[in-house]
């Protein structure tokens, strides 16, 4: 397998998932401006369907391509962890117009935040998994069942599951709720 | 003294409560109301009037078969409206359950009783009408959602106080621990709804001896909007007619997540209005259950919502924001002794602050000094009554969500918006574009009245000791 250049193995996947997450954002956002309620209608589902995709399973894309490149393991993580990260960010700046600094980098730690980094970690196993699968093949590695890749697959899927069942992440909103108060008190966002 | 008033002082009076009881006193001397008026104790029965108020959470004003709701079934607060008084221009002044709640009970707004988010906690120093009606001899219950920051008071003119804990003071639909005066119990009966006016019914049948006050809060219609077992589904073939602004990602989007509402809208949206009529089932039962009880006539039952709710309104879900589907509420009062034309459709505007002045006109207790309300009595009494010409709106920043602190004026024709980081002013024209469309702010059609508002918010402001958003 060769490795390509920086560029083409880490930047060019992260860059088009990051293209189409915030090209579909920007749409989705725009879409009420669109007068005609047909065309609003098939502006907001198809760019909130390329948001979803984009953010919730580009880090599978992302890992697979950049391992396919050459990429090695902790460039692979960093890379598939990129967007949604850009993401979170960008929830958290939006929360920074109105509370604290502090309490908005708590914000990081919201249970959707907490639930897409249970898929990212699932994706970026699962997606080893398949691409070992595939350079077995050709002999590039000897074992496609890794310890780190399945306990990725299982850590991340259980996690998701838990949050799900656990009544639907309700409990996990009130733990974060009670973290804050832990930190912030009443909060300084008043 | 007598057998009541021994049991009145061994079993009720703290020092608080003394203290309390002794300045309101003062006050009404000062103020030159008797207490015992007979003028002001204008229940036509002679005694005084049993009170029963019941809240729902998050029951916007329009879902209601009087309010012309294309399906939901709403029989018992239909019932309300016919026998009483539907105030059509109902609204919190801050549309958010624990400080709605807390305005419910004190008469003041937000940023006076101090519960101005979910987060923020109940001061012991705040009077509930349940304490001020004790003083006036009633026999008191508070039971359902407190749901207030803080731990659970305790209120010793609070006769029996049934609540619960769970999910953060939200309580859960279904087998819900019951928190009854201090020690929690199994629900006896799965659903909520249930169980609550189960109790309710209880402490009206042990009271009958006595006036009563009754404050009968649920966890319906709040997220997770369940209905029973027996009316799920009962919506799933109606046609819904969802907002024009509405998208299907609205639940994802925007922070909406953190509302709950993770799935389609439609759903949780037949679902809530599945839970409206479950609710509406079981009023249905307590008002049957005063009927059984002869006590109806002298008994007023004021039925409210603590806000209201968006399903996809200004693509927006939930509440918080000053607009109408939010900050609106359904408001009835129905008490056959007193009001002499029921079925009217009062046009008065009304506010959850009025709701404690109200009780204390009623029943000839003292006006505290903290209301911030009005009583509405002479309403009920008169459809020519007027009303107020304005009002403030208040909300404050509640930690995850992301709805900007915001203030705003609300007349009988417009409304003025004014928010915290930066967002632009808003200014409709509610007459003529009742559902906010189009905002004048900045407009040539807004200016005139633009200034108008403006210069009443400053002067809320000023009156209330508020900086800017």
């Amino acid at each position: 397998m060769d490795k390509k250049g920086f560029l083409k193995r880490f930047v060019g996947p992260v860059l088009l998932v990051f293209i189409v997450m915030a090209l579909s954002w920007a749409a989705y956002i725009l879409s009420p401006g669109i007068s005609n309620f047909l065309l609003f209608q098939i502006a907001a589902i198809l760019s909130g369907v390329a948001l979803f995709i984009s953010l919730s399973f580009g880090a599978l894309y992302v890992y697979s391509v950049s391992y396919l490149r050459g990429a090695g393991p902790v460039e692979r993580v960093i890379a598939a962890l990129v967007n949604p990260i850009i993401w979170m960010t960008k929830e958290v700046a939006v929360v920074g117009s109105i509370y604290t600094v502090p309490e908005a980098l708590f914000y990081y730690l919201n249970p959707v935040h907490l639930l897409l980094i249970g898929a990212v970690v699932a994706e970026m196993g699962a997606a080893e998994l398949l691409i070992r699968r595939r350079l077995k093949r050709d002999g590039t590695v000897k074992r496609v069942l890794v310890p780190g890749a399945v306990s990725a697959v299982v850590i991340g899927l259980g996690w998701i599951a838990f949050m799900f069942i656990w009544d639907l992440g309700v409990h996990h909103f009130y733990i974060f709720q009670e973290g804050f108060k832990a930190l912030f008190g009443f909060g300084g966002g008043l | 003294m007598s057998k009541i008033d021994d049991r009145f002082f061994n079993r009720f009076i703290t020092r608080r409560d003394a203290i309390k009881g002794i300045g309101m006193v003062s006050a009404a001397s000062l103020a030159g109301i008797g207490l015992l008026d007979p003028a002001r104790a204008v229940s036509a029965t002679g005694g005084l009037p049993n009170i029963i108020f019941i809240l729902s959470d998050d029951h916007r004003w329009d879902h209601m078969g009087c309010m012309g709701h294309p399906f939901i079934q709403t029989p018992a607060m239909d019932r309300l409206a016919s026998e009483g008084i539907l105030f059509e221009n109902a609204f919190v002044t801050t549309s958010l359950c624990s400080p709605s709640r807390a305005s419910f009970l004190t008469g003041t707004y937000a940023h006076t009783h101090g519960v101005k988010n979910n987060i923020t906690p109940w001061e012991g120093s705040n009077i509930t009408f349940l304490e001020t009606m004790k003083v006036r001899g009633y026999d008191t219950a508070f039971i359902g959602k407190w749901h207030m920051p803080g731990n659970i008071p305790t209120i010793s003119a609070i006769d029996e106080f049934i609540t619960f804990t769970a999910q953060g003071g939200q309580g859960q639909y279904f087998n819900c621990p019951i928190i009854v005066n201090g020690r929690q119990e199994p629900s006896r009966k799965a659903y909520i709804t249930e169980e609550l006016t189960d109790r309710a019914i209880e402490f009206i049948e042990s009271r009958a001896a006595r006036p009563f006050c009754l404050y009968l809060s649920h966890k319906a219609v709040h997220h997770q909007f369940l209905p029973p077992p027996d009316l799920a589904g009962i919506y799933d073939d109606v046609d819904l007619k969802l907002p024009e602004e509405f998208d299907p990602w609205i639940t994802a989007t925007r922070g909406n997540l953190l509302y709950g509402v993770l799935g389609p809208l439609p759903t949780h949206y037949r679902n809530y209005c599945a839970a409206l009529t479950a609710l509406d089932r079981e009023i249905g039962r307590l008002l049957a259950r005063l009927d059984e009880l002869s006590i109806a006539d002298n008994t007023v039952v004021v039925y409210a919502g603590d806000n209201g709710y968006f399903w996809g309104e200004h693509n927006l879900v939930d509440k918080r924001w000053a607009y109408e589907e939010s900050m609106r509420i359904p408001f009835i009062v129905r008490w056959p002794s007193l009001i002499s034309d029921p079925g009217r459709r009062a046009q008065q505007m009304v506010l959850n602050v009025d709701l404690a002045p109200t009780l204390s006109d009623l029943t000839g207790s003292p006006m505290s000094d903290r209301f911030e309300g009005s009583s509405i009595l002479p309403v009920l009494k008169s459809t020519a009554a007027s009303g107020r010409d304005a009002w403030f709106y208040e909300y404050f920043a509640d930690y995850p969500y992301r709805v900007p602190p915001q203030y705003a004026v609300r007349t009988q024709t417009h409304k003025y918006m004014e928010f915290m980081t930066g967002r632009k002013p808003e200014l409709y024209d509610i007459a003529h574009d009742p559902g906010e469309r189009q905002n004048l702010y900045g407009t040539d059609r807004g200016r005139e009245i633009q200034k108008e508002l403006k210069d009443q918010m400053e002067w809320f402001k000023e009156r209330y000791r508020l900086s800017g958003v």
